[in-house]
């Protein structure tokens, strides 16, 4: 039988991890709560947005020509890979990389040329020991992304795209949040825009259903057309902020599940080192007491 | 009925937050070519904004806002303004946007990007300080 003091130092540093997990856990509640207020608070702009682009998309969707929209064959491929800059989050980085990695590789295997962009030291530190070379290397967003950030990742990326005509595309890899229990790692395509039924789509259905007045009806300033190339690059901002608040959104409920089953299981082995203490120490007393007596009759 | 006096929804709309809709009487949209005013009734309008001072009456006083650019749409009553900033008139410091206007205008531009960020900047510090120094110079109620 155990020695009752070391089960009671076991079980002493299991309730302190139980105390840690826990406590992470109610953090991990909290930002999952603001993450997910603020991911709701920037829908309405993404809506409107897009709203916009079905309407004009209607008006002048023959006549545009935007080099946003121009595909090209792909050679030089940029992966925006997005992951957390802490751990302690379950399989989430994990899920992420594995997505990324197997693109990567698809694309060098179809003999693209592959420029790496990373957001969280957890994906740096991985995909650097796996010794994939990194173009850009990014800590500094943490948990409140902006639209300051993605205008500094969006304006670089359209400049190679269009400026320099050094990509040809840009991929994100991130983890898309589906719902409170599913999120999901996937690669979508950022740049150049498929098409604007793409870009259209979610509204396309409300606004066709809702629409009461004829587009005849609308005064445009300036062009529908002119109006349209000016709203796609914010349509490209506006992905981005939604791709970035879904991997925050994502990282929370994934560090809020893992603590979670952290702190049940630091229970469970509290409830089973208990059990082993009293067992242990009772019989530490029955074999003390047969001692006593035992000893007691030898002297009779 | 007098001009004016009829009601319509004014929305601000950012990537952060959208503001509760205003009940106004009048709004001045700083649209890209010049300013639009909008009254109630108003055919319905998508048009591009520039960055300036974005103006709407609420019962009968004049509430100002710096609005960054963007889009505007009117639409049965309600006028929607898609900005990437909007602050109110009264948060604006006059000192700040000078001094943001002249770190602007002092920034190194090396190439076309740099010179079109610099003239952005510089555009919309303009813009900031002269929403403020009219806020400062005094609340009228005026529409112009």
């Amino acid at each position: 039988m155990a020695n009752t003091r070391v089960i009671l130092k076991r079980r002493k540093a299991v309730r302190n991890i139980h105390k840690i997990t826990r406590t992470m856990n109610l953090i991990a509640t909290s930002k999952f709560r603001r993450a997910h207020d603020r991911a709701v608070d920037s829908k309405p702009y993404t809506q409107k947005v897009t709203a916009l682009v079905s309407k004009l998309a209607d008006v002048a969707g023959g006549q545009i020509d935007h080099p946003l929209l121009r595909s090209r064959e792909v050679r030089n491929d940029l992966v925006l890979v997005l992951t957390s800059n802490r751990g302690l989050c379950g399989g989430y980085n994990a899920q992420v990389l594995r997505a990324a990695i197997a693109h990567i590789e698809a694309q060098k295997k179809a003999g693209v040329n592959v420029r790496l962009e990373v957001v969280g030291k957890k994906g740096i530190n991985y995909l650097k020991f796996l010794g994939y070379p990194m173009a850009g290397r990014f800590t500094h967003i943490e948990d409140k992304p902006s639209f300051d950030h993605v205008e500094e990742f969006v304006s670089r990326h359209m400049d190679l795209f269009l400026r320099e005509q050094s990509i040809d595309a840009v991929h994100v890899v991130y983890m898309r949040f589906v719902s409170a229990g599913r999120q999901q790692p996937v690669v979508e395509k950022l740049l150049p825009l498929s098409g604007l039924d793409e870009v259209a789509r979610p509204a396309a259905a409300d606004g066709a259903a809702k629409r009461e007045h004829p587009l005849e009806a609308y005064d445009f300033s300036p062009a529908p057309a002119e109006l349209l190339a000016e709203l796609l690059p914010i349509t490209v901002k506006v992905r981005l902020l939604q791709f970035l608040n879904d991997s925050v959104v994502s990282e929370q409920i994934a560090r809020m599940t893992a603590m979670k089953a952290a702190t049940d299981n630091a229970g469970d082995m509290i409830r089973g080192l208990t059990r082993k203490y009293n067992r242990a120490r009772q019989s530490q007393i029955t074999s003390e007491l047969s001692e006593i007596i035992g000893g007691a009759a030898a002297l009779e | 009925m007098p001009i004016g006096s009829k009601t319509f929804q004014v929305e601000l709309v950012t990537p952060h937050l959208a503001e509760q809709p205003m009940t106004c009487t009048f709004a001045a949209l700083p649209a890209w070519d010049g300013e639009i005013g909008v009254l109630h009734g108003r055919s319905p309008l998508v048009c591009k904004l520039g960055a300036g001072e974005l103006r709407v009456e609420v019962d009968g006083a004049v509430r100002r806002y710096y609005i960054q650019g963007g889009f505007a749409e009117v639409l049965d009553g309600v006028v929607t303004v898609l900005t990437g900033q909007v602050m109110a008139a009264e948060e604006l410091s006059a000192d700040q946007a000078s001094a943001d206007l002249a770190a602007a205008l002092a920034a190194p531009a090396a190439d076309e990007p740099a010179r079109e960020r610099r003239r952005e900047q510089v555009e919309h510090a303009r813009a900031r300080l002269a929403v403020a120094r009219r806020a400062g110079r005094g609340k009228g109620s005026d529409h112009g």
